[in-house]
C-alpha cells in the first residue's frame, strides 16, 4: 500500500491543508501545507470539479452521484464530499481500490474533533470575501491535527 | 454491469460519436455533451500533470537504471480478455481482422499518464485513449473499482477502436474529425456491446 | 545479400571498392541495383569497347514482370486495409469530381470498365499457365541451370516479358492456351469463380439465371469484399465492381450492362445482386451457334 497525497479543500475554493509524502520508505519525508504545492492543488480542485459536474449529469435525475474515485495510468484518488462542502482527497497508488473507510474516518474522527470541536481552530478558513474562490491562504496548522494524521496515515505511506 | 453510453471525442476534443445503449441513461441535450466532451478532454491532460511528486522521484530512478519499485513508472501490460466480441468462428477474418477476434494478446495503453477511469455513486466511466489522442469513453451502470472490470472495460473500448479505424476510417463518405454518422460501425459496435 | 555503404559521388577511391554502387564521374551513370547477375556483360561490351562495359550491357530486368504474370507466384496478397484505403481515394475523387449521385456511380463504373479489360487478358493468360509451374525455388533453379537455359536466353533479347537468368519463362509453362469463352454461361462462370477469386479470395455466393428475362444473369455476393466497409445508403459503390464485369464481358465480345443491387438479408446486411443484361445481339448469335 502507498499514499502518496493528502488534501482538504473548503466549500470556498480553497486549499487547507496539504500533505505530500514524497519517499514511500519514509513516512515523515516530504511537505506539510506547502506553498510549493499551490499549482498542484488547484489542478486537483479544478479536476475533481470538472468531473463532478460531470458525474451530476450522468447520474439519474433527481439524486446525488458523487464522486469516489478518480483513476489514471499512475494513481488513483480518493474523494470523499462532506454536506458542508469540504472535500478529502487521498491520493494512492492503483492497488488501492477503495479508500473511502479511510477518508470517513480522517474527517469524522480527526477533523471534526481536532478542528471543529477545538475553540481555538477557525471553521471557516477565509476569513474575508476576498479570501474566497480560491484566493484564500490560511491552512490547518493546529498541531493535534497534524499529529494526528501523521499518526494515522503514516503506517500506510509504504 | 452494462454500459450505459459510449463517447468518442476526437484529438482536439470534439464530440464525434455519442449513442445510449440502456433506456434509463440520462437524457442530455447535445449541447451538454459536447461541453462533457470538452472538460474529459481537458481533464485527461490535467490529471497527468498532478502525478504525485513520489512517483516522479521513482520515474526518474528506474529510468536511471535503478530498482524498478512496485508501482513504479513501467506501465504494466492490459490483460487480454477472451470471448468478448469473438462473433465468428475462427480461421474467418473479421472486418480486416484476419483472426475469430479482433486481438488476441495483451497490450500495452497508450495512456500513461492520462486519466483512465472514474467512479462515482452511481456509474464508472472507463476512457480509453489512443496513440492519436481519440478518446473512447464507456459510462457503465455500476460503480466498480475492481481491476477485471477496469481491464474488461479497456479490452472492450479497444475493439470499439479496431471497429472505428475499419468501418469509420475506411469509409470515403466520412470527413476527418467530424461526427460520425456510419450505420455499420452503429451495428457493430451494437453487436459489441450486446455481447457483455 | 550482403549490405554495402554506398559511396558519395565525390569518391575518389571509388574504383578501389569494385562492388561499389556509387556514382563515379570517371565511368558516368551505373547500374545501382546491387548483386544482379551480370552474365551478358561480356556479349555487351563488345559493342560499347572497353571503357563502357558497365553501360552497355543489356541488363536484365528484375522478375516483377513474370511474377504478376506468374499465377503460381507467392506474395499475391494485398492488404485488406491498403485495398480499402486505395479503394476509398478511388470513391473520394469520383465524389468530388461529380454533381450527383449517378455520376459518382457512373465514374466508379468507368474505372472498373478499363480494369477490367485488362483483367480479361491477365486472368486468360494465367489460366494458360500449367499448374504447379514455377511454384517451387528448387524447381525453378533446375529448369534455369540445366534444359531451359538456351531458350530463355533467346526470349530475354526479345525484350520486355524477358526473364533473369535464373528463372524460367512463363512461356515455357504454357502447354496449350486456354481457349476463348464461347458461351455467355461459359464466360460467366469465368468470373463467378476465376475472376473473383483473384479479385478477393473467393468465389462469388451464387450464378443464377433470372427466370423473367431470357438476356438477364445475376451473380450474387452476400458480403461484397470491397465495400465491407462503407456505410451509405444512396451511393452504391459496388458500381465498381460492375464496371470489372462490364469490361470483362465487354471485351470478351458479349456486350452488356451490369447494374448492381443491395438485397439486405438477416444475416447478410450487405448482400448485393450483380444483374447482367445481355444486348440482343449476344442472344441472337448465340441462336446461331446452336
Amino acid at each position: 500500500m502507498a499514499l502518496y497525497s493528502f488534501w482538504i479543500f473548503d466549500r470556498h475554493c480553497n486549499c487547507i491543508f496539504d500533505r505530500e509524502w514524497t519517499l514511500k520508505t519514509n513516512p515523515s519525508s516530504g511537505t506539510t501545507n506547502s506553498k510549493l504545492n499551490e499549482d498542484t492543488a488547484k489542478l486537483l480542485y479544478g479536476m475533481v470539479f470538472s468531473l463532478r459536474s460531470i458525474s451530476q449529469k450522468l447520474g439519474s435525475k433527481g439524486s446525488f452521484n458523487e464522486i469516489r474515485t478518480i483513476a489514471t495510468g499512475k494513481y488513483r484518488a480518493h474523494i470523499l464530499c462532506t454536506a458542508s462542502g469540504l472535500w478529502f482527497i487521498l491520493l494512492s497508488d492503483l492497488g488501492q481500490e477503495d479508500l473511502s473507510q479511510v477518508l470517513r474516518y480522517l474527517y469524522s474522527e480527526i477533523y471534526v474533533k481536532t478542528v471543529v470541536y477545538n475553540w481555538l481552530s477557525p471553521v471557516d478558513f477565509a476569513d474575508s470575501p476576498n479570501e474566497r474562490r480560491g484566493q484564500g491562504f490560511r491552512k490547518i496548522r493546529n498541531r493535534q491535527f497534524l499529529l494526528a494524521v501523521e499518526k494515522f496515515l503514516g503506517p500506510m505511506v509504504n | 454491469m452494462a454500459i450505459q453510453t459510449i463517447l468518442v471525442i476526437n484529438k482536439s476534443g470534439g464530440l464525434v460519436y455519442q449513442r445510449d445503449f440502456v433506456a434509463t441513461a440520462p437524457r442530455l441535450s447535445s449541447n451538454e455533451y459536447l461541453i462533457l466532451a470538452g472538460t474529459l478532454q481537458g481533464i485527461v491532460a490535467i490529471a497527468s500533470q498532478i502525478t504525485p511528486k513520489s512517483l516522479q522521484i521513482a520515474g526518474k530512478g528506474s529510468a536511471k537504471g535503478g530498482v524498478e519499485p512496485a508501482g513504479g513508472a513501467a506501465a504494466p501490460l492490459v490483460p487480454y480478455v477472451g470471448t468478448l466480441g469473438a462473433t465468428t468462428a475462427s480461421g474467418t477474418p473479421m472486418g480486416s481482422f484476419l483472426g475469430p477476434d479482433y486481438f488476441n494478446d495483451a497490450f500495452a495503453s497508450c495512456n500513461g499518464r492520462g486519466l483512465k477511469h472514474v467512479t462515482t455513486d452511481q456509474n464508472s466511466l472507463f476512457l480509453y485513449q489512443t496513440l492519436t489522442g481519440i478518446k473512447f469513453v464507456a459510462v457503465s451502470t455500476q460503480p466498480t473499482t475492481n481491476a477485471m472490470a477496469v481491464a474488461v472495460a479497456e479490452n472492450l473500448l479497444r475493439k470499439a477502436y479496431c471497429l472505428y479505424a475499419d468501418y469509420v476510417m475506411k469509409n470515403p463518405f466520412y470527413e476527418p474529425e467530424m461526427p460520425i454518422k456510419c450505420e455499420l460501425f452503429d451495428q457493430k459496435l451494437g453487436v459489441l456491446v450486446g455481447q457483455l | 545479400m550482403s549490405q554495402k555503404i554506398i559511396s558519395p559521388s565525390t569518391s575518389v577511391n571509388s574504383t578501389a571498392h569494385p562492388g561499389s554502387t556509387g556514382y563515379d564521374y570517371t565511368i558516368g551513370p551505373q547500374q545501382t541495383l546491387p548483386e544482379l547477375p551480370v552474365s551478358s556483360s561480356t556479349t555487351g561490351g563488345g559493342i560499347g569497347g572497353g571503357a563502357s562495359t558497365a553501360v552497355s550491357t543489356t541488363l536484365p530486368l528484375p522478375s516483377v514482370y513474370n511474377e504478376s504474370l506468374n499465377p503460381n507466384a507467392r506474395n499475391q496478397h494485398v492488404s485488406l486495409s491498403a485495398y480499402a484505403f486505395l479503394f476509398q481515394e478511388l470513391v473520394s475523387q469520383a465524389r468530388n469530381a461529380s454533381k450527383s449521385v449517378s455520376e459518382i456511380e457512373l465514374r466508379l463504373h468507368r474505372s472498373g470498365y478499363h480494369i477490367g479489360i485488362r483483367l480479361l487478358e491477365l486472368l486468360n493468360f494465367r489460366s494458360s499457365v500449367s499448374a504447379g509451374f514455377g511454384s517451387s525455388s528448387s524447381s525453378k533453379a533446375f529448369f534455369s541451370k540445366t534444359a531451359m537455359n538456351p531458350s530463355g536466353n533467346a526470349l530475354a533479347l526479345n525484350g520486355s516479358l524477358s526473364s533473369t537468368q535464373d528463372e524460367p519463362s512463363l512461356a515455357q509453362g504454357i502447354s496449350h492456351m486456354k481457349r476463348r469463352d464461347l458461351k455467355p454461361v461459359e464466360i460467366l462462370q469465368f468470373i463467378h469463380s476465376t475472376v473473383w477469386s483473384y479479385l478477393f479470395g473467393r468465389v462469388s455466393d451464387d450464378l443464377v439465371k433470372s427466370s423473367e428475362r431470357e438476356n438477364e444473369f445475376m451473380l450474387i455476393d452476400s458480403a461484397p469484399m470491397l465495400t465491407q466497409f462503407i456505410s451509405s445508403t444512396n451511393v452504391q459503390c459496388d458500381f465498381f465492381v460492375c464496371g470489372i464485369i462490364e469490361g470483362i464481358l465487354d471485351s470478351a465480345s458479349f456486350p452488356c450492362n451490369v447494374t448492381v443491387h443491395s438485397v439486405p438479408e438477416p444475416n447478410f446486411e450487405q448482400k448485393v445482386v450483380f444483374v447482367v443484361k445481355f444486348e440482343p445481339q449476344v442472344l441472337e448469335r448465340e441462336a446461331l451457334r446452336a
